[in-house]
């Protein structure tokens, strides 16, 4: 198990670090890995993970015409040293950077393209469709980075709207994107497929003098223009700021003077206590959680409660499983709701749905009612006293809204308590069809058999004191996902 | 575009479900070179990881399409062959149950099926077919069959097969290539190639992995009596 466990993490990572590792690490990371693979070494030899057949699978990704790696200490990385990878959400782009220790440069660099060692070699780093790339002699830091286009598009829109000048009627659209999860673009975009298709059918071939006598009405050329204008400046926006975000994550590994080490005192404590590996999480530094507290009226007492907010876990493999240590950091109105939220009531209801082949068990037992009072005792008086006429508001109408329901039977119903086991794969028989031949005409039949297979066995078992309503919320996803969400029947309502 | 996505992403589904599916390619064959042809793809070995993925909104970037969005898809592309030079009576069932996708047609010859194929992908992908794909043989002449499409499987898929172990997984599946006639076979070019005891239909069975390891065996001539 343990050995499985540990060449997991080489997978997940590809492997540690020392001290001055950490130094790269920005402080506007909201989440933070590290593995300690001399550590993790230390228990399970390196000749022993390479023996493991995936770890060989992973080998031969690096296997090219010539060289066959079939070592991990080939890889030319330093597994007395420490991993880390670090996330970043910010405004315009997301990242994930990976921090390799290095320990045969030589070696580690034939892990590359012959193009890209090149590169590497002659300058130490390379940018390439968001893979941004730079390498010491001790050290490679390797960021992929996603830009999220439609910041750009609002920063242009919003130079357009400060000059007071038109916007062209379709700016929205101006971001390349594959997907967008409202099914009415998907509705739109197959028709205008379909017109286009039809266009292609009916149409003679056009004559070499088509696009001459195209005629575009005023309005057309107008909006083209502006199109145009709109373009231009977006690209200009985020060619300038993807030329400084890249040049940002090449520094990384110049260990920048404001680093997360020097900076927060709690990831320093984190990172210099030992483990196998260790998480650290920054809530505040996810610009796309903040963003979800935008409309919030609490919005400003919330964003001071979260900044000493930190969660970091402590992490070690053993023969007997992963051991993990979680511990939340949270300031003290926080932690005075999250202790009148936790419930030590346990649902004997619920329990008797636990598998006897269950491998382990999580329970969501929240106490909502007594997390909802202390929440109102500590910020009610807060929104009163305040100067902002929208938080006295705020407050009006939460205290209306406070005396219309009924809160205690709110809570009594959400959320429900949860029961999540988890029983392994397990083995179920499964159908399917065949064909059978007839070896006179080979004319074939279908014939319905069976077959085993395994499968992930999880049961989740809802709890409240008015099961009706699970049920009529059951059956209301199942009309609304009916593809994706199968009826079998109602086991239990009661 | 959308429909380009669903048709890569089932391709993309066929070989995640490598380990499991079944193709039946069922021709037959009149005197006049006229004839018909149905095609079965049989997931249902597979049913569990095709309801996980169309359980997602999205892979790699791309929308999943749902099944509604997929038997819409089928409906089209089936309505765009059924206006084929020489081709008709085009009709499809995808069931979403057990995933198991029946398509079959009539056709005025193997040349009228071969374009109509070829020019509902150029539908599909919006573009030209490839050199390829145009070099496609199915014939019927002078009562000689010969069939010439190992060339359609790209020769890095043996590599990817050497290395990925889904491509691997590849050797579970199954390949049914039949063809049938109104006059009794003669001979059969390829070894691996069996006749039926009437003599009258030839059956090639093999595993996707042996096609992608091989596959000019995919070709061959049949020759019936006149």
């Amino acid at each position: 198990m343990n050995k499985y466990i540990t060449a997991l993490l080489f997978l997940a990572s590809t492997l540690s670090l020392k001290s001055q590792i950490n130094q790269m690490i920005p402080d506007s990371a909201y989440f933070v890995m590290e593995v300690d693979l001399g550590k993790v070494v230390k228990s399970v030899p390196l000749e022993e993970i390479n023996k493991l057949a995936f770890v060989q699978s992973l080998m031969k990704q690096f296997d090219d015409e010539i060289n066959q790696i079939k070592d991990l200490s080939k890889l030319g990385v330093d597994f007395s040293s420490k991993l880390i990878a670090f996330n970043l959400e910010k405004e315009t782009y997301s990242s994930v950077s990976l921090i390799i220790p290095v320990k045969e440069k030589q070696n580690f660099i034939n892990l590359f393209s012959p193009e890209q060692q090149k590169i590497l070699l002659k300058t130490g780093s390379l940018e390439r469709d968001g893979l941004v790339i730079s390498l010491t002699k001790s050290t490679c830091v390797i960021s992929t980075i996603n830009w999220k286009t439609s910041a750009f598009r609002e920063q242009t829109k919003m130079i357009f709207e400060d000059n007071d000048w038109q916007l062209p009627d379709n700016y929205y659209y101006f971001q390349q994107y594959d997907f967008i999860e409202d099914d009415i673009y998907d509705i739109e975009e197959e028709a205008v497929e379909t017109e286009e298709y039809l266009e292609t059918e009916t149409y003679e071939p056009l004559g070499d003098d088509y696009y001459d006598e195209e005629v575009f009405s005023e309005e057309e050329t107008e909006q083209m223009e502006l199109e145009n204008k709109f373009k231009r400046i977006m690209d200009s926006i985020s060619s300038v700021q993807k030329t400084k975000i890249v040049s940002q994550h090449l520094q990384f590994i110049k260990r920048p003077k404001v680093n997360l080490y020097s900076t927060d005192d709690l990831y320093k404590k984190v990172s210099n206590q030992t483990a196998d590996a260790k998480m650290y999480v920054n809530p505040m530094m996810n610009i796309n959680m903040m963003d979800d507290l935008l409309y919030y009226p609490i919005k400003n007492y919330i964003e001071d409660e979260l900044k000493e907010m930190r969660q970091f876990a402590m992490i070690n493999f053993t023969n007997k499983g992963i051991q993990m240590d979680w511990k939340i950091q949270v300031s003290d109105n926080i932690g005075e709701i999250m202790k009148e939220a936790s419930s030590k009531k346990v649902d004997k209801q619920l329990l008797k749905y636990i598998p006897d082949y269950a491998q382990g068990v999580a329970l969501y037992n929240v106490n909502g009612y007594g997390a909802y009072e202390k929440l109102k005792e500590i910020y009610m008086p807060k929104l009163d006293e305040s100067e902002n006429a929208e938080m006295v508001l705020a407050s009006a109408i939460w205290s209306t809204i406070d005396e219309f329901i009924d809160m205690k039977a709110v809570a009594s119903v959400y959320p429900p308590k949860v029961l999540v086991s988890y029983g392994g794969f397990k083995e179920v028989e499964l159908s399917r069809v065949t064909y059978e031949y007839d070896e006179e005409t080979f004319e074939y039949s279908e014939v319905d058999t069976t077959y085993m297979e395994k499968i992930p066995m999880v049961t989740l078992a809802l709890s409240n004191e008015r099961a009706f309503l699970l049920e009529k919320y059951l059956k209301a996803f199942h009309k609304l996902e009916e593809e994706k969400v199968i009826k079998k029947k109602i086991l239990h309502c009661s | 575009m959308r429909g380009t996505l669903n048709t890569l992403l089932i391709t993309g589904l066929l070989f995640c479900l490598s380990g499991c599916f079944e193709l039946i390619e069922d021709t037959t064959l009149n005197s006049d070179g006229t004839g018909s042809y149905k095609m079965t793809l049989n997931l249902s070995s597979s049913t569990t990881k095709v309801n996980s993925l169309m359980a997602m909104d999205s892979i790699k970037g791309k929308k999943v399409p749902s099944r509604t969005e997929l038997q819409v898809s089928l409906r089209t592309y089936m309505a765009q062959l059924d206006e084929k030079v020489g081709v008709s009576n085009v009709k499809a069932n995808l069931n979403t149950e057990n995933w198991i996708l029946n398509f079959s047609l009539d056709f005025e010859s193997l040349e009228s099926l071969r374009k109509g194929l070829i020019g509902l992908s150029e539908d599909i992908g919006n573009q030209p077919a490839n050199d390829k794909v145009n070099a496609i043989i199915l014939n019927y002449t002078n009562k000689v069959y010969q069939r010439k499409i190992g060339n359609l499987i790209p020769a890095d898929w043996q590599e990817k097969a050497r290395i990925n172990e889904d491509f691997a997984l590849l050797k579970d599946g199954k390949c049914v290539f039949i063809q049938r006639f109104d006059k009794e076979i003669l001979s059969v070019s390829s070894d691996d190639v069996r006749i039926s005891k009437s003599k009258k239909a030839a059956m090639f069975q093999v595993s996707p992995l042996m096609l992608v390891n091989h596959p000019t065996k995919i070709d061959y001539l049949i020759n019936t009596k006149p």
